[in-house]
């Protein structure tokens, strides 16, 4: 007896699964055929923005992602703004002017208020900027202002910003990333802990609540300088499992979802209620090809082969459905000041890869590693495969390594990566500084392992020439010169999709955030 | 002289058939456990004969035709049975090959453990005191570990790769195995012929492996079958989660993960290995469950086999 009643269990658990799975893929149409249409069609009240990762810091001063910034928009203020053309206008400061060459005067705006109620004056200013220059705490941000000397209080409307150095990029840089204007009075009170779960600012939302990796909640802020946000509440949910996001959009719990992968943006846009939306990011795809090292890579001939070797278009065209733009030579695209749009992308030409392979002596291939996050970038793991699958063609035969997003940061900021390594980089300073140096300078802490004299003079020139002409001419001879040396295979510009309820005001930048209240 | 060897023969004769024969009656008795070999040995024959059997080059990519659902012909006119994954490989060829990876770390992972369990088994029931303490108290402290928090653990630290997998599953898992041949071992060595190699001055090692081993392989057989679908489980799992086997390496765990994000729209690039683990784990599990029952000395097949195997020795 006791033998055939746990004969059947096999069976059972068979069939459970079975049925399991069986709803899973059943839910997808008829979850989005039913549930569909029991939504209302315009909730303005609030919206439930779902994120593709989690939160980990409400103090602008700490942040870690670019999903952050999308809460920092909402919550707080910087000194100057950006508008839908990406232009600097005023923010906080209503106007400014350069005294000298190292010296910027703001005269901020009259009457804001935190959401505690406390005026916003050039103290408030001052202490946002100087707890992350100053060495009083340890700030992970220091670099991201580090041409900011001293921030001097003239009268209680208006700071003065002294550079160390003449900085071209000073308003692109105070415009978000860590320019936001937090309360001086406030973080006194209650200190830095405190105020990365409960942050007060002066944006068109006020901070109500946050369960980490759950839900944030934020209301709109009436007293706002702006004028009042129509869309009383904003709600952010971190979901990680991107068929969980899609889930949640067709059944109406959430409104926005971000990043859709692109084989699934088919799918909804076959839903009247549903709708794609495509935004060009500031990220750059590419893959680190260590000359540092020795090894085959150290030979500029290898690293132009992997460079032509390799079908870009095809990536882009096929495995993204189109999404995405494949770069010119340069990590960066046209969104970026100094972007050279004469430069050309290294053309599919597996023939003259394996010429310059031979050439190099190494004829009958070898063997080499590669490192890829799994799941932090878009299609990270099939674009590495892909690139493995291509560069065998040509007798490179690639062993991919493939780890958590976790490892791979800490293995980049160890300088252990693998000879090929995915790379993916963005700078929202909208400015070729904010790439062409972190990434190609010697020894930065983000950079691809890439050393050259030339362009680290270049670059440490349009970082302190105020005429923008000029660094115009010195990014361009720079990317010229980096093109031709190709420490990185140039991959695309990724394009994010993110899907939305029809209608839902909403907007996704290139900085892959989104702005419920444009300050524009 | 003629009686003599005809008696023999006839013994011998009678013997043998009705051993197969009742191996046999077990099966045709028990269609589960049928079920469950014709499950195994097709897989297994599968992964054999993957390079033959295999309609297409497994890591062979076409993005012309990617994501081709099931049962259709992409546009270079080839079929493609169970469709295509996201850089257009054949899920079908990459499944067969995935029966290696699966078949081959299962494998390899259980001979690990239970040469290891049975190493440690054997000294702690056969030597008992302070051996059997020490050993079994390291037991304790292993269980208090859940398995796969420990295998997920041991990969993030020493790395991927098959051999790695190979290893952690290995000496993750000897605890099942020590224990249970402990105590079979504590009986066994209480038994007459034991006592009687000990008498006529036997090594330890010719009474361990001579008298003992021999009466407790039948338990070390069921468990290691049941092991082998943990393993094939334990490795899908590691692989899914990207701490096992690589990319692009066809390995089922990584296959259910490439087609995580594609549920909705591209249902077979995940569900196909999916149905692979659960039919080879069905399959060895029903296997194992028979085998069980035959083994098992305190049912009828056992205590024949045990009688055989007695006879034998």
């Amino acid at each position: 007896m006791t033998t055939k009643r746990i004969r059947r269990i096999p069976f059972l658990s068979f069939v459970l699964i079975a049925v399991l799975a069986l709803g899973v893929v059943a839910q997808s149409w008829v979850g989005s055929s039913v549930e569909a249409h029991l939504q209302d069609a315009e909730t303005p009240d609030q919206i439930t923005i779902a994120l593709a990762s989690e939160l980990n810091t409400l103090d602008p001063a700490f942040f870690t992602s670019s999903n952050e910034q999308s809460i920092y928009y909402a919550v707080f203020d910087t000194l100057v703004t950006r508008d839908a053309d990406l232009n600097i206008i005023p923010g906080l400061a209503e106007s400014w002017e350069t005294i000298d060459d190292n010296t910027w005067e703001f005269r901020l705006r009259d009457g804001v208020t935190f959401h505690d109620g406390s005026p916003m004056t050039a103290e408030d200013v001052k202490f946002s900027i100087d707890r992350i220059i100053g060495d009083f705490m340890e700030n992970p941000s220091q670099s991201k202002l580090a041409t900011i000397q001293e921030v001097q209080v003239v009268d209680p409307l208006t700071v003065r910003i002294i550079t160390t150095s003449p900085d071209p990029i000073l308003l692109s840089r105070l415009a978000g990333i860590v320019g936001w204007i937090v309360p001086k009075a406030h973080i006194e009170s209650t200190g830095f802990e405190d105020f990365a779960t409960n942050p007060v600012g002066t944006g068109p939302y006020k901070f109500v609540s946050w369960v980490k990796d759950e839900e944030l909640v934020l209301e709109a802020n009436p007293d706002y300088w702006n004028g009042a946000p129509s869309i009383g509440r904003v709600v952010f949910r971190p979901v990680p499992e991107a068929s969980t996001r899609l889930a949640l959009l067709k059944s109406g719990d959430v409104d926005v979802i971000q990043d859709v992968p692109t084989d699934q943006a088919p799918a909804l846009e076959g839903d009247e209620n549903l709708e794609i939306i495509a935004t060009p990011l500031l990220r750059s795809m590419y893959f680190i090809l260590r000359s540092d090292q020795e090894g085959p890579l150290a030979d500029v001939r290898v690293r132009q082969a992997i460079n032509y070797a390799v079908d870009k278009e095809g990536i882009v065209n096929e495995l993204l459905n189109g999404y995405g733009i494949v770069s010119q030579g340069q990590t960066m695209g046209p969104e970026y000041f100094g972007f050279a749009d004469d430069l050309e992308p290294y053309p599919y030409d597996p023939d003259k890869a394996r010429e310059l392979l031979a050439e190099a002596g190494f004829a009958d291939g070898f063997s080499i590693e590669m490192l890829t996050p799994a799941g932090r970038y878009q299609a990270d793991v099939t674009i590495a495969e892909a690139v493995a699958g291509q560069l065998s063609e040509i007798g490179i035969n690639v062993e991919i390594e493939s780890v958590d997003f976790s490892v791979y940061v800490t293995r980049k900021l160890d300088r252990t990566i693998d000879p090929i390594t995915l790379g993916a980089w963005s700078q929202a300073v909208y400015d070729a500084d904010g790439v062409v140096y972190l990434l190609f300078h010697t020894d930065e802490p983000w950079g691809v392992h890439y050393s050259n004299p030339r362009v680290d003079e270049l670059v440490e020139e349009a970082r302190s020439t105020l005429d923008q002409e000029q660094r115009l001419e010195l990014y361009r001879e720079a990317l010229e010169i980096i093109r031709e040396d190709a420490p990185v295979l140039f991959m695309h510009q990724q394009t994010l999709l993110s899907g939305v309820k029809t209608g839902t005001p909403v907007l996704t930048m290139p900085d892959e955030t989104f702005i419920v209240y444009p300050k524009w | 002289m003629a009686i003599a060897a005809s008696s023999t023969d006839s013994t011998l004769a009678i013997q043998r058939p009705s051993a197969v024969h009742r191996w046999l009656q077990h099966l045709t008795a028990r269609p589960s456990g049928l079920l469950g070999l014709v499950i195994v040995v097709t897989f297994v024959l599968l992964a054999i004969l993957a390079p033959v059997v295999a309609p297409h080059d497994p890591l062979q990519q076409n993005w012309k035709v990617r994501l081709e659902p099931p049962l259709t012909s992409g546009d270079d006119g080839q079929l493609y049975i169970l469709g295509t994954d996201s850089l257009g490989r054949d899920i079908l060829s990459r499944l067969i090959f995935g029966a290696r990876i699966s078949i081959a770390v299962a494998v390899l992972a259980v001979a690990l453990r239970s040469s290891m369990g049975v190493l440690i088994g054997l000294a702690a029931g056969y030597y008992r005191g302070p051996t059997d303490a020490v050993l079994m108290r390291l037991a304790d402290i292993q269980l208090a570990i859940p398995f796969l928090v420990l295998a997920i653990a041991l990969m993030a630290i020493i790395g991927t790769g098959f051999s790695k997998i190979v290893l952690v599953l290995g000496v993750t898992g000897w605890v099942t195995y020590g224990r249970i041949v402990r105590s079979e071992v504590l009986s066994v060595r209480e038994r007459d012929y034991v006592e009687a190699a000990r008498a006529i001055g036997a090594p330890n090692r010719t009474i361990l492996f001579r008298h003992v081993l021999p009466n407790v392989s039948s338990s070390i057989i069921v468990i290691s079958t049941l092991e082998i679908a943990l393993m094939i489980t334990a490795e899908a799992t590691l692989s899914f989660l990207g701490l096992g086997v690589q990319p692009p390496t066809p390995s089922w765990g990584v296959m259910v993960a490439d087609g995580r994000d594609l549920i909705y729209g591209q249902w077979w690039v995940s569900a196909w290995p999916g149905l692979a683990i659960c039919l080879a784990v069905l399959g060895v599990n029903l296997l194992g469950d028979w085998l069980r029952d035959v083994l098992d000395p305190t049912t009828r097949g056992g205590a024949l086999q045990r009688r055989l195997s007695k006879r034998d020795a």
